[in-house]
């Protein structure tokens, strides 16, 4: 679970998100939608604990910055950030000690072979297409198992075999009780497995609904976008 | 080509407007400019007197000639492995596709390149006081020697493409061109041994090499070389038929140019990619180690422990990709120069090498595990204590540091005939300066952390650092030259030295042992 009171996060005199609050359940996909610039990413990176903000974030009941809420949650960056000299099964090898998660030859096997990546184990990260250096990041952020999984553009660069799959593996997820939220600006990319939408603008945080409350609306996710966000 | 002459000057009008909205770095400007005018006019404002002069005909001779053949190999080095490429990405992808002829693109290219070599002249214009001061050189020889690099810097390009273009049609021609330039290499090396052991000095074996007048016939750097020398001696015949030389030759890779290929684009566009890359590190400070494609070797990585623990060992395992036990180019780098800092002083000694290693250590310092780590995500993600993570993500940076600082003081100590003391002195004195510049980074990260203006927060970094180091520096120093009567003083000096530099870095570590749960990534 997911609770975040009062966040806001200024750069210099730029205010990027701007007192939001929302929460996202266990077995809940909230998809953080809004146009360019408006706070998607900024909002993540704090969840995530990469950035200094005002508020509370907390993740399962813990502030996500303590190790409790780091041991539960897993976060896939936007622009995926591999290390040059290292090799796709060494990126899983080094997360899996750096985590402490037990078994791990056996859960790597199966994600490596999803993302089809069985047969790219041995490549450097430097060697890897855009497409290919996000599922690694995918991988990592999936292999210590998180109950809250952060991300932030994730269907960028892949293909859409890859993304067909991350779907697939998004709903179970979801299935499995884990609180998932994705940060995107397509919303093609999220139509079918969604369940909450929050959507930005301007550094805030505009709309919340559920499919259920749109779907009584009788409204596209599409059409409430740009009303909320174009007036 | 309207459309090329739009982008030119509305780039130079931005990168103007721009200056305007960076003041810190309007002012870095200023301060070159005026620093640069006033070296140039007190330099030129005294008249020289020739029993003044303190450089010699050879040394500035082989001082030229050094710079050329330098500045040509790396040149040509990168010529035969990437190609060189007066392009920027946003070049390519969207003047490439437009509807403009390549050659107006070529023009517009070399264009920007001649703006680019302006700029880097400035590093030579620094040096024209000391070129005027040590060696007498008047107005007219400094501007042709200005010329002259101008003109070089932008013929090397157009060479390398020409190279590249060879290079790059087969594995076989890669290869037989690397062969040629190491060849060219290994020979110059043989021949400058030979100089050595006949000498037996290495500054004046460097000179007779470099001074020697047959190294005019090398085409190109060698002709460049003659114009530049000889307009210090005055004009004569020979300098003509040198820049008839200059001209012809470059009116002859131009005509190889255009024959060779009319489509340059698949050629620029690899060295084109690479160049991003390295301006994209460069601006997020990050080692383009990566980015250059020397082979890794393989090996395993050997996790003894979880946690933090996973940062130092990943450190360990791509050091020994590289290296053999953290011993790499770098190095190798440092133990060279730190030596030869000993020729170029005279009564230079192990604390000569010392002084130098741990000045450019500073800028190595840049490419450390510890910035790297702190660049990507995972060491603010994972669930470990924020200073087992610090104290992790710097182990491998101060144990490589410890094994340079033996590598080079041990060679240093026995080609210096050193005491046995003195060398182990050295290895910690320059361990303890690798620490204090991981430490002072990390102090500079916790103080000044929300300063988002990169010159700032660099230039409060490197103030804050200065800060920490001087007080030990001086210390040592003075206790050094004051005391000098007193037996052993210049191991306790070391000491003070040492102990300073430890005790400086110890107190950053413990104070900012919680440093993860205030920074942030940038």
């Amino acid at each position: 679970m997911l609770n975040i009171i009062n966040l806001t996060k200024q750069y210099d005199k730029t205010l990027a998100v701007d007192n939001i609050s929302f929460e996202v359940k266990s077995g809940e996909i909230a998809v953080l939608l809004g146009p360019n610039g408006a706070g998607k990413s900024t909002t993540i990176k704090s969840i995530a604990g990469l950035l200094r903000y005002t508020g509370s974030i907390e993740i399962s009941n813990f502030p996500n910055k303590s190790l409790e809420a780091k041991r539960l949650f897993g976060y896939v960056p936007e622009v995926p950030a591999l290390y040059d000299m290292l090799t796709v099964y060494e990126h899983l090898e080094f997360i899996a000690h750096a985590y402490n998660v037990s078994n791990y030859q056996q859960k790597a096997e199966i994600l490596l072979k999803r993302f089809e990546l069985d047969d790219k184990r041995d490549k450097l990260g430097k060697e890897l297409s855009k497409g290919m250096q996000q599922k690694v990041s995918i991988c990592c952020a999936l292999l210590p198992e998180p109950e809250v999984i952060l991300f932030d553009e994730p269907m960028i660069g892949l293909d859409p075999k890859a993304i067909k799959e991350l779907k697939k593996l998004l709903l179970e997820l979801k299935e499995q009780g884990k609180t998932v939220i994705i940060s995107t600006h397509i919303i093609d990319s999220i139509e079918e497995i969604w369940d909450k939408v929050l959507i930005m603008n301007n550094a805030k945080i505009v709309l919340v609904k559920t499919r259920e409350e749109l779907a009584q609306e009788a409204q596209s996710l599409e059409d409430i976008f740009f009303k909320v966000t174009e007036g | 080509m309207r459309a090329l002459y739009y982008l030119l000057i509305t780039s130079l009008k931005n990168t103007i407007k721009e200056l305007k909205r960076k003041p810190l770095a309007l002012i870095f400007y200023i301060v070159i400019i005026i620093g640069m005018g006033f070296l140039i006019f007190i330099s030129f404002r005294k008249p020289i007197q020739a029993d003044q002069l303190k450089g010699s005909q050879d040394l500035f001779t082989a001082i030229i000639t050094g710079v050329l053949l330098l500045i040509s190999y790396f040149s040509l080095k990168n010529g035969i492995e990437k190609g060189s490429s007066f392009f920027r990405m946003a070049d390519v992808n969207l003047t490439f596709s437009a509807p403009i002829s390549p050659k107006s693109i070529l023009i517009y290219g070399f264009i920007k390149q001649l703006v680019t070599t302006i700029f880097t002249m400035v590093f030579f214009l620094f040096q024209l006081p000391s070129l005027r001061l040590n060696f007498g050189i008047s107005g007219s020889s400094i501007t042709i020697i200005l010329i002259s690099l101008f003109c070089l810097f932008v013929i090397l390009p157009l060479l390398g493409i020409i190279i590249y273009a060879y290079a790059s049609k087969s594995r076989k021609n890669r290869k037989l061109s690397k062969n040629i330039l190491n060849g060219i290499l290994f020979l110059t090396l043989g021949i400058f041994l030979y100089v050595l052991v006949r000498t037996q000095n290495f500054l004046q074996a460097l000179i007779i090499f470099l001074s020697n007048d047959m190294l005019n016939a090398i085409p190109l750097v060698g002709w460049f070389r003659a114009v530049m020398v000889q307009s210090a001696q005055g004009f004569n015949s020979h300098m003509y038929l040198y820049i008839s030389l200059i001209v012809g030759f470059s009116l002859l890779l131009l005509y190889i140019f255009g024959r060779l290929k009319t489509d340059y684009y698949e050629d620029v566009l690899e060295a084109t990619e690479y160049k991003e890359s390295v301006y994209r590190a460069k601006k997020e400070g990050t080692s383009i180690e990566g980015l250059q494609n020397d082979k890794l070797k393989k090996v395993h990585s050997r996790y003894t422990g979880t946690g933090a623990k996973a940062i130092f060992t990943r450190h360990m395992t791509e050091y020994r990709k590289t290296g053999y036990f953290l011993i790499n180019r770098n190095t190798i780098i440092l133990a060279i120069v730190g030596l030869a800092s000993k020729f170029f002083y005279s009564g230079g000694n192990i604390r000569t090498v010392l002084y130098m290693t741990i000045y450019m250590l500073f800028f190595f310092s840049f490419q450390g595990k510890w910035l790297q780590e702190t660049k990507k995500p995972y060491i603010y993600l994972f669930p470990s204590s924020s200073a087992s993570k610090l104290f992790y993500a710097t182990l491998a940076d101060n144990l490589k540091n410890l094994v340079d600082g033996s590598f080079i003081f041990i060679a240093a100590g026995v080609v210096l005939k050193a005491d046995i003391l003195s060398i182990l002195l050295s290895i910690i004195a320059y361990t303890s300066y690798g620490s204090i510049y991981i430490y002072g980074d990390v102090l500079g990260r916790r103080l000044f952390g929300e300063v988002h203006n990169k010159i700032l927060n660099g230039a409060l970094s490197i103030l804050l650092l200065i800060f920490a180091i001087a007080p030990g520096l001086i210390i040592s120093i003075i206790v050094q030259f004051k005391f000098v009567q007193i037996p052993y003083i210049n191991y306790y000096s070391y000491l003070m030295l040492i102990g300073w530099n430890l005790l400086v870095a110890s107190i950053i570590l413990i104070s900012s042992r919680g440093i993860f749960k205030y920074v942030e990534m940038e």
